[in-house]
C-alpha cells in the first residue's frame, strides 16, 4: 500500500482494488496477498466517493474467512468489517448466506454478525439457540454480551419474557458471580503461576464480589463478562422496563386528553392497544442482584487509589472511573425505582449519603445531575429538602462552568427532560438562577443553540420578563464580557476599571428581579445611565468581536421571535405595556453590529405592530411614551432604524388614534399625535427641498445618542408649530442645528464602527436606501395625518397645507408621494367619504392577549399560569 | 450505545481516517453523508472556538484561565437533531488531539462522562500501540495499518458498548490487543511457510 493515499480515491484506484480483490477471491488466496487485498478495500470504502458493491460470491469469500479457524484474528476483522460496511446496501443478504451454511459449522461465525440483523424477526428464531449457547460456554458469553446492545437498540421486540428471563439468570450470574482470582498466567515451564488475588483500588484483596471497580492482573472470561454485563445494564432496564411503562402512561395521557371515555369502539380499541404494550414486572432475583451490584460500586468509588498499586498514570484513569461508575449506578438505581417504585424509600437513604459525602467535596457536576435527576423523579416520594443542593448547583457551580461545555451540556439536558418536574416543585431554578443559562449560551452559542431554544419559554415569567428583554439583547456583551473576565484579573486590571460597574452588571450572578417586587422593573438598563454609557461605547470599540460574539448576534433574534411569542400569546395587556415602553427604549440602544441591529430592530417593529393588533387600546396607554419619543428623535438625522421606527410609530397612530377604538383617547391626546406627526412631515419635506438643491450637500446620517439638548429645543418647536410664523423659524433654527451636527454625527458613525473603510461603506449603503426609505415615510406619513383629519374634521386645512407644499414643489417628489398626496387632498376635500374610509369602529381583534394574571408577583413562568379566559393551565411548551 | 466512532482531520479538508457504524441501519448508502455532516458540525464549533481563542490567548494574563481556555477548545458535545440521516436524535462527543479528531456518535440516554473517559483511554492505547506519543499529529502513517486500528476499535467499544474500563482493564485491553496482533503475524507467517512448502 502506498504510504501517501490521496483522499478521496480517484475511481481508477478503486476500480482496480476491486479488480485486485476479485483475483485474490478467485485464487483463494491467503497471507500476505490476502491481507493487502482486505486491507486496500477496507481503505477504498474509505476514501472512495463511490462506494463500491460486493457481488454474492465475494461476500461469501469474506464470510468464509470469518468462520476459517486458521484464519488470523486480523483478516476475520477485516473481512467483518467490510461486510459490516456493506451490511444497509445489502438488508441481510449476508446473514442469509451466514445463516444457510452455519448449522453444525462455527458458531462464531454466526455471532459476528449478531447485530447486522436487518430483519429481527429471523434472529428471534436463533434466540433459543444463542441462549443454549451462552448457558454452556463462558467464552461464547463473553462474546455474546456485547451484541446486545445494538440488538436491543434494534429489535428489542425479541426479548418476550421467556427470553429476557433467560438472559437476566445469567446476567445475575455473571454481575455476583465472576471469579475472586485472576487469570492464571503460565509461569516458567517448569512450574505454574499460582493465582493473584483480585484487590479493591486500595490494595486490599476482595473479599466481596467481583465488580468493575475491582482490579485483576489478568482478567478471566467471567470478569470480563461481568464488565459488559454492567456496561450493558442501564439500555436493558431503560428499553425492556422504562420504555414500555413510559409508553403506557403517554398513551393514558393522550386517551385523557381526547376523552373518548364512553365511546364502546373507542374502548375496545384502547383494550387493543395495552395489549401491545406489553408491561413485565421485573424478576425479583435480577433486581436484587443490580441493587447489590450498584451499592457495591457506589462504597468501591470513594476507596482511596493506592499509589502503590497503581502508577501516577493510572491513578487518573481510576479516580475517573469511580466518578463516572458512581454515576452510572445511580442512574441504573433511578430506573429500577421507576420500575419499581417500591424500591424508593431503600434507594433514597442511599442517594441522601452520596450527596452528603459529594456536597463538601470538588467534584464535576456529572454526578450531581444524577442525583438531582433521581429526587426529581421521585419527589413525591422523597421527605428530603433538597433545596440547599438546587441554589448550590445553580446558583454557584454552574455560574463557575460555563466554559465546561460536557458539564454544561448534561446540566441543559436535565433540565430540559424534566422541566415540568422542575417548574412545579423546583421553580427557582428559572425564576432566581436564570442568568446561570445565560451565560453558558453566551460562551457556547453554537454548541448549545437546539438546547436554548427549546428553553427560553421556560424561564420567561412575571417577575423576570423584562430583565429577560434586556439579557436576550444585552447577550453579544455578556459574551463578550465573560472572555474579558478569563483573560484578566477584573480587579486589579487598571484598563478595566472605568468599564467595572458595566462589568460587575451584566456578569452579575443574582437577577436583579428578585431584589424588588412585580416585573423586574428594579433591573438596570446601563443604555440609559448616561455616567455608563461612554464607558460602555468606549469598551465596546476597544474589543475586537470574537467569533463566539457574532455567534451570539445570530442567535439572539431567533430567540427573541421564540420570547415575543411567548409574550403575544400568554401575558396581560399591563405586560405587553410594561415591555412595550422598553422596546421602545431600546430600539436604539443596541450592540453595534449592523446585521444584529437590523435584523432585532426589524424584530422589535414587527412586535409592536403584532401588540396593536391584539391590544388596540394601548394607544391610549402607550401616548405619553409616543409622544415623547417622537419629539426626541433628532429630525434629518438617520440613525440606523430611525426612518422604519417613525414610519410604524406613525402608521399605528394614524389606525389607531380613533376614539372609536379606544374611548379613553380625548381631542387633546389627538391633537398631540396629529402636530407631532405634522412637525415630522415639515422636516422631511423641508429635507427633500434642501438635498435637491445641494446634491452635494453632506451627509447626514447619525447614531442619534446623546441627542438632549437637541430634544429641548424640539418641544418648544412643536408647541409653537401651530402658528405658521413660528413653523418657517422652526424650520430655519433646524436646518442651522442640521447643519452643525453633521460633523459630530460623523464623527460618532467612525468612532462606532471603527476603520474608515467600514463606516465610508456603511455610508454609501445607508445613502442607497435613504431615497426608498424617505419615500416610505412622507407616504406613510401623508396617510397618517389624512386619517386623523378624516377623524377630527378641525385638521384638514393643516393637512392640506402640507398636501399642497408638496404638490408645491412636484418636481422634487417621487410620484408615489405625488400619488398619494392627490389622493389625500382629494378624499378631504369630500370629508364625508374620508370619514366612511377612515372612521370605522374596528371589529374587536383577538381578545387572546386581553387575559389578566391574577398574581403578578408569581415566579411561575407564563406558560404554567392559569389562562382563565381559554381555560389551558399548561403550555405545551414548543414552539 | 455509541452508534458511530469516527477518526478525522479538523482542518478545512475534513477528511475521515477512520469510520465505524456499529448498527446495520445507519451502514448504508448514506453513511457517508452521515459523516460528512457530524464532522463538518465538529469542525464549525472547533473552529468558532479557536478562532475566538487565538483573538484572546496573547491577552490572557492568568495561566490557569489560559489552560481552562486550552482545554476547552479541543473537546465538545452537542446534539443532533432527528432528521432523514438520523431516524432518532444522536448526541456527539469529540476530542482533538494534535491533527486529529475522536468524534462518538452515541445514543442520547449513553453516559457521556463515560464517553469522555473512553477517549482517553482509546488515544492513550493508540499512542502506546504505534510507539508514538504524537501519532494523532501523522494521520496517514495511521492508515498504512489500518487493520491495527480496527482492532483497537473492536476491543475497546464492542458492539458499540462503553466499557467502564479502570487501569487494570485497560492494561488487560492493551495485552489483548497486543497479542491479537501478534497472532496475526505469528499465523501469517504459518501461513506463508505452509504456502513456501507446497511450492
Amino acid at each position: 500500500m502506498s504510504n501517501n493515499p490521496s483522499f478521496p480515491f480517484p475511481e481508477e484506484k478503486t476500480q482496480k482494488i476491486f479488480s485486485k480483490f476479485q483475483l485474490v477471491v478467485q485464487n483463494k488466496s491467503q497471507g500476505n496477498e490476502l491481507v493487502d487485498s482486505l486491507r486496500s478495500l477496507l481503505l477504498s470504502y474509505q476514501f472512495s466517493k463511490k462506494k463500491p458493491r460486493l457481488n454474492k460470491e465475494q461476500k461469501t469469500f469474506l464470510i468464509n474467512i470469518i468462520k476459517n479457524p486458521n484464519s488470523t484474528s486480523i483478516m476475520k476483522s477485516l473481512s467483518s468489517y467490510i461486510l459490516r460496511t456493506t451490511s444497509g446496501y445489502s438488508k441481510g443478504n449476508v446473514l442469509q448466506i451466514t445463516l444457510k451454511k452455519s448449522n453444525g459449522e462455527a458458531l462464531e461465525s454466526l455471532i459476528c454478525f449478531l447485530d447486522l440483523w436487518v430483519d429481527g424477526r429471523r434472529l428471534e428464531k436463533k434466540i433459543p439457540q444463542i441462549l443454549s449457547w451462552i448457558s454452556r460456554d463462558q467464552l461464547l458469553t463473553e462474546q455474546i454480551i456485547p451484541f446486545l446492545t445494538p440488538i436491543l437498540s434494534d429489535h428489542p421486540f425479541i426479548f418476550e419474557k421467556k427470553t429476557r428471563d433467560a438472559f437476566e439468570k445469567q446476567f445475575i450470574t455473571c454481575l455476583t458471580r465472576a471469579s475472586l482470582n485472576s487469570a492464571v498466567i503460565t509461569g516458567s515451564f517448569w512450574r505454574q503461576a499460582s493465582p493473584i488475588p483480585v484487590t479493591e483500588f486500595d490494595g486490599s484483596k476482595c473479599i466481596d464480589f467481583f465488580t468493575v471497580l475491582n482490579c485483576s492482573q489478568s482478567y478471566t472470561n467471567d470478569q470480563m463478562t461481568n464488565v459488559y454485563t454492567f456496561s450493558l445494564l442501564y439500555s436493558w432496564l431503560q428499553t425492556l422496563y422504562l420504555d414500555p411503562i413510559e409508553k403506557q402512561k403517554q398513551q393514558e395521557e393522550e386517551e385523557e386528553e381526547e376523552g373518548f371515555g364512553n365511546n364502546e369502539d373507542f374502548e375496545k380499541e384502547k383494550q387493543k392497544e395495552k395489549g401491545n404494550i406489553k408491561i413485565i414486572k421485573m424478576n425479583e432475583r435480577f433486581c436484587e442482584a443490580i441493587l447489590k451490584y450498584c451499592l457495591r460500586t457506589l462504597d468501591q468509588s470513594v476507596t482511596k487509589i493506592s499509589t502503590e498499586q497503581s502508577p501516577k498514570e493510572a491513578e487518573v484513569i481510576d479516580s475517573n472511573i469511580q466518578e463516572i461508575v458512581e454515576m452510572e449506578s445511580i442512574r441504573i438505581l433511578t430506573l429500577i425505582c421507576q420500575i419499581d417504585p417500591g424500591q424508593i424509600q431503600k434507594v433514597t437513604s442511599i442517594i441522601k449519603k452520596i450527596y452528603e459525602r459529594r456536597k463538601t467535596q470538588k467534584h464535576s457536576l456529572h454526578p450531581f445531575v444524577e442525583i438531582m435527576n433521581f429526587v426529581i423523579i421521585n419527589i413525591e416520594q422523597i421527605k428530603y429538602d433538597f433545596q440547599p443542593m438546587i441554589n448550590s448547583i445553580f446558583g454557584e457551580k454552574l455560574f463557575d462552568l460555563y466554559y465546561n461545555s460536557l458539564e454544561c451540556f448534561d446540566l441543559l439536558e436535565f433540565v430540559l427532560i424534566n422541566r415540568e418536574l422542575l417548574l412545579e416543585n423546583y421553580p427557582s431554578i428559572f425564576s432566581k438562577h436564570f442568568l446561570a443559562f445565560f451565560r453558558i449560551l453566551a460562551w457556547n452559542p453554537d454548541e448549545f443553540s437546539l438546547e436554548f431554544l427549546e428553553l427560553l419559554p421556560t424561564l420567561i415569567h412575571p417577575g423576570n420578563y423584562l430583565e429577560i428583554f434586556h439579557t436576550l439583547l444585552d447577550l453579544p456583551i455578556l459574551s463578550l464580557c465573560l472572555e474579558l473576565s478569563l483573560y484578566k484579573d477584573l480587579e486589579k486590571n487598571v484598563d478595566l476599571a472605568s468599564f467595572s460597574e458595566i462589568l460587575n452588571y451584566i456578569l452579575r450572578k443574582e437577577s436583579s428581579s428578585n431584589s424588588g417586587s412585580g416585573s423586574g422593573k428594579n433591573n438596570i438598563n446601563f443604555w440609559d445611565q448616561n455616567e455608563y454609557l461612554s464607558a460602555l461605547q468606549e469598551f465596546l470599540e476597544s474589543n475586537k468581536h470574537s467569533p463566539r460574539v457574532i455567534s451570539c448576534c445570530k442567535i439572539v433574534p431567533i430567540l427573541l421571535q421564540i420570547y415575543f411569542d411567548v409574550l403575544i400569546s400568554y401575558a396581560s395587556i399591563k405586560e405587553i405595556q410594561e415591555l412595550s415602553i422598553i422596546m421602545f427604549n431600546r430600539y436604539f440602544q443596541l450592540f453595534a453590529k449592523q446585521s444584529f441591529l437590523n435584523k432585532v430592530q426589524k424584530l422589535i417593529l414587527e412586535k409592536t405592530m403584532s401588540f396593536f393588533a391584539g391590544n388596540p387600546s394601548l394607544i391610549f396607554d402607550l401616548n405619553e411614551q409616543f409622544i415623547s419619543t417622537l419629539q426626541s428623535l433628532s429630525p434629518g438625522i438617520d440613525y440606523i432604524g430611525k426612518i422604519d421606527f417613525l414610519i410604524s410609530i406613525t402608521w399605528i397612530i394614524g389606525e389607531y388614534a380613533n376614539k372609536k377604538i379606544e374611548a379613553r383617547l380625548n381631542n387633546e391626546i389627538i391633537s398631540t399625535f396629529f402636530s407631532s406627526i405634522e412637525v415630522i412631515a415639515f422636516e422631511y419635506l423641508t429635507i427633500v427641498e434642501k438635498s435637491k438643491k445641494n446634491k452635494k450637500g453632506s451627509s447626514k446620517y447619525s447614531m442619534g445618542l446623546n441627542e438632549s439638548q437637541f430634544q429641548k429645543q424640539r418641544q418648544s418647536q412643536s408647541q409653537s408649530q401651530t402658528q405658521s410664523q413660528s413653523q418657517s423659524q422652526s424650520q430655519s433654527k433646524f436646518q442651522i442645528e442640521y447643519e452643525n451636527k453633521i460633523n459630530f454625527e460623523n464623527q460618532f458613525l467612525m468612532k462606532r464602527f471603527g476603520n474608515k473603510s467600514e463606516t465610508q461603506s456603511l455610508l454609501k449603503q445607508i445613502s442607497t436606501e435613504q431615497g426608498k426609505n424617505q419615500t416610505r415615510l412622507l407616504i406613510t406619513l401623508i396617510l397618517a395625518l389624512t386619517k386623523i383629519a378624516s377623524r377630527n374634521h378641525s385638521f384638514i386645512q393643516r393637512t392640506l397645507v402640507i398636501i399642497s407644499k408638496i404638490m408645491q414643489h412636484s418636481e422634487k417628489y417621487n410620484f408615489l408621494i405625488l400619488e398619494r398626496a392627490e389622493e389625500a387632498a382629494k378624499l378631504l376635500n369630500n370629508p364625508g367619504i374620508a370619514s366612511l374610509l377612515f372612521d370605522m369602529e374596528k371589529s374587536a381583534r383577538s381578545q387572546k392577549n386581553s387575559y389578566n394574571i391574577s398574581d403578578e408577583k408569581s415566579s411561575l413562568p407564563f406558560l404554567l399560569l392559569e389562562n382563565d379566559s381559554q381555560n389551558e393551565s399548561f403550555h405545551n411548551f414548543f414552539f | 450505545m455509541v452508534v458511530g466512532f469516527l477518526i478525522h482531520s479538523l482542518d478545512e479538508t475534513q477528511i475521515t481516517y477512520f469510520s465505524y457504524f456499529f448498527s446495520a441501519h445507519l451502514n448504508d448508502e448514506q453513511s457517508t453523508k452521515r459523516q460528512n455532516l457530524i464532522i463538518s458540525q465538529v469542525y464549525q464549533n472547533y473552529d468558532k472556538k479557536l478562532q475566538s481563542f487565538d483573538l484572546l490567548q496573547t491577552n490572557i494574563e492568568n495561566n490557569y484561565s489560559k489552560q481552562l481556555m486550552e482545554k476547552s477548545v479541543g473537546v465538545g458535545v452537542f446534539r443532533v437533531p432527528e432528521s432523514s440521516l438520523f431516524q432518532k436524535p444522536k448526541v456527539v462527543v469529540w476530542k482533538k488531539v494534535l491533527n486529529l479528531c475522536y468524534t462518538l456518535i452515541l445514543s442520547p440516554d449513553e453516559n457521556r462522562m463515560a464517553a469522555q473517559h473512553f477517549l482517553k483511554f482509546f488515544i492513550q492505547l493508540l499512542n502506546e500501540h504505534f510507539k508514538n506519543n504524537t501519532i494523532s499529529s501523522k494521520p496517514k502513517l495511521l492508515l498504512t495499518k489500518p487493520e491495527e486500528v480496527l482492532i483497537l476499535i473492536e476491543k475497546t467499544i464492542p458492539n458499540g458498548n462503553l466499557i467502564y474500563a479502570n487501569s487494570f482493564v485497560v492494561k488487560n485491553l492493551r495485552t489483548e490487543i497486543e497479542a491479537t496482533i501478534l497472532n496475526k503475524k505469528k499465523n501469517l507467517k504459518d501461513l506463508e511457510t505452509k504456502k513456501g512448502i507446497k511450492k
